[in-house]
């Protein structure tokens, strides 16, 4: 056996394992075909390469998921079945990954509107792939968006209400005053490979705007650690209060005047005293202009 | 029953443009794809995006998928695909499209799953939690190389530089991984948890 074959020979594992570059990939694959120690090696471990994936934690998918990846995906075989590049739609998609989710919003008489605007948006670009696709598009699209719709009546709701409570807690009551709107909910991203989960909720009424935020699957707090919020802009943060944690589980309300902070972010502090960031970054998230 | 359908035969109903079908696979690996990719992404954004975009591919791709004998490649190749886009967007952050490779990964998963393979869910799971304690016991540097390697798509050259070891060393962590995860494979398959 020469130094060369040897050599490829060692890349069986990585080869399994996908770590190895398109070209050497190749290269493999055509020494393989004629080696027979390499395929018995490769049917060893496959099995284990293909296993890894069932070997993660398990966690939740987002709520609505399934109709707004369904909606995307149908909605993307009928664009494309009408004239559109379907990998032209893919790249579109693959460059447009939202940093946040956005709601337009509404007052009503009974309180807050919320429309999916960004999904809304995505499917009005596919219009220009001809009147007879949007047909298609939107008659599909609707079935699953009236799921959807009913599924944000319900988080509507359950929103509406948490809102009315931190007003409780607050003071305030906004039933004689402007309603109010909710302006941006953002999802916040766990950071340091933890699971943990959040949302943040920019609402507005005439006395100025609101951020409440709700977070989940937090670790764990010890003697008089804290969570604390913190908005910046620029990379200057403003304290925006600190929250303890019921398993894991915690909230926030914090009104202020001004709307040009670029970012979000909740640390776990050694304590609830402190004016400027000291701990770790659990949560955090960008804040996109409305 | 609905849960009695194969991959297979799911993924030739797609191919005649089954909806009721992709909704049936999508139920059946929603839950699995997700944790699998956010594992990889650690965003909870990206992690629906990428599993939106495996399915958009699925769709796109199943009538080229022959899917005659052995069961198993259909999730084997899904995860795949699924891993190529997670890595995609680790690389890129979404800025540019993977290059359409899911039909070679379909190739390449043909020869390499047999057909004693799994298919039922509960079974995996089962099989992923023995592997994930399974891969507890490996040394740190075991650990760190198939991190770096699987899950965050690191070629082995990559790993060598980042971590300032020689080829050789990558080569010999992934080999003395594998072959510890291997023994621990035929540990289950004598304890019934692998058929």
């Amino acid at each position: 056996m020469t130094a060369a074959i040897e050599s490829l020979c060692d890349w069986t594992d990585l080869y399994a394992m996908g770590g190895l570059t398109s070209d050497e990939r190749t290269m493999f694959e055509e020494h393989m075909a004629g080696c027979k120690n390499c395929r018995e090696r490769l049917m060893a471990v496959a099995p284990i390469i293909h296993a890894l994936p069932w070997a993660v934690d398990s966690i939740e998918p987002p709520a609505g998921m399934k109709d707004r990846v369904l909606a995307r995906v149908l909605g993307v075989h009928e664009a494309a079945e009408a004239g559109e590049d379907s990998q032209l739609l893919a790249a579109k998609k693959l460059t447009d990954l939202p940093t946040a989710t956005k709601l337009e919003t509404a007052s009503t008489s009974k309180g807050i509107a919320i429309y999916p605007v960004a999904a809304r948006s995505r499917v009005l670009s596919w219009f220009t792939g001809g009147l007879a696709a949007a047909v298609l598009l939107l008659a599909i699209t609707s079935g699953l968006l009236l799921q959807r719709v009913d599924r944000l009546d319900q988080e509507r709701e359950a929103l509406t209400a948490q809102v009315a409570e931190m007003q409780r807690q607050a003071g305030e009551d906004t039933s004689t005053g402007s309603p109010l709107v909710v302006n941006r909910v953002i999802n916040l991203s766990p950071m340091n490979d933890l699971v943990a989960k959040g949302l943040a909720t920019i609402v507005i009424d005439n006395k100025g705007m609101h951020l409440i935020v709700q977070a989940e699957q937090l670790p764990e707090l010890q003697n008089e650690e804290a969570f604390q919020v913190w908005l910046l802009k620029g990379g200057r943060p403003v304290n925006a209060g600190t929250f303890l944690t019921y398993d894991g589980t915690g909230a926030l309300y914090y009104s202020f005047e001004s709307d040009d902070f670029d970012q979000i972010a909740i640390t776990k502090e050694p304590d609830a005293k402190g004016q400027t960031p000291r701990g770790e970054v659990v949560l955090a998230a960008a804040l996109p202009d409305v | 029953m609905r849960e009695t359908v194969s991959d297979e035969v799911l993924i030739r109903r797609i191919a005649a443009r089954d909806a009721q079908a992709l909704e049936q696979l999508y139920d059946r690996y929603e839950r699995p794809a997700y944790a699998f990719v956010f594992r990889m992404v650690k965003d909870v954004m990206a992690a629906e995006e990428v599993v939106q975009e495996m399915f958009v591919r699925i769709w796109n791709i199943a009538d080229r998928i022959d899917t005659d004998g052995g069961r198993g490649k259909v999730s084997t190749w899904m995860f795949a695909v699924a891993r190529n886009l997670a890595i995609d967007w680790l690389r890129k952050r979404g800025s540019k499209p993977l290059e359409a490779l899911e039909y070679d990964e379909w190739e390449r998963v043909k020869g390499q799953v047999e057909q004693e393979t799994t298919e039922h869910a509960v079974e995996r799971k089962l099989l992923g939690e023995q592997l994930k304690a399974a891969l507890e016991e490996l040394n740190e540097d075991q650990k760190q190389v198939l991190e770096w390697i699987y899950y965050k798509g690191y070629t082995q050259q990559e790993v060598a530089d980042h971590e300032r070891i020689p080829l050789g060393t990558v080569k010999s962590r992934v080999r003395l991984a594998l072959n510890q995860l291997r023994k621990r494979f035929d540990e289950f398959v004598r304890e019934g948890v692998w058929p």
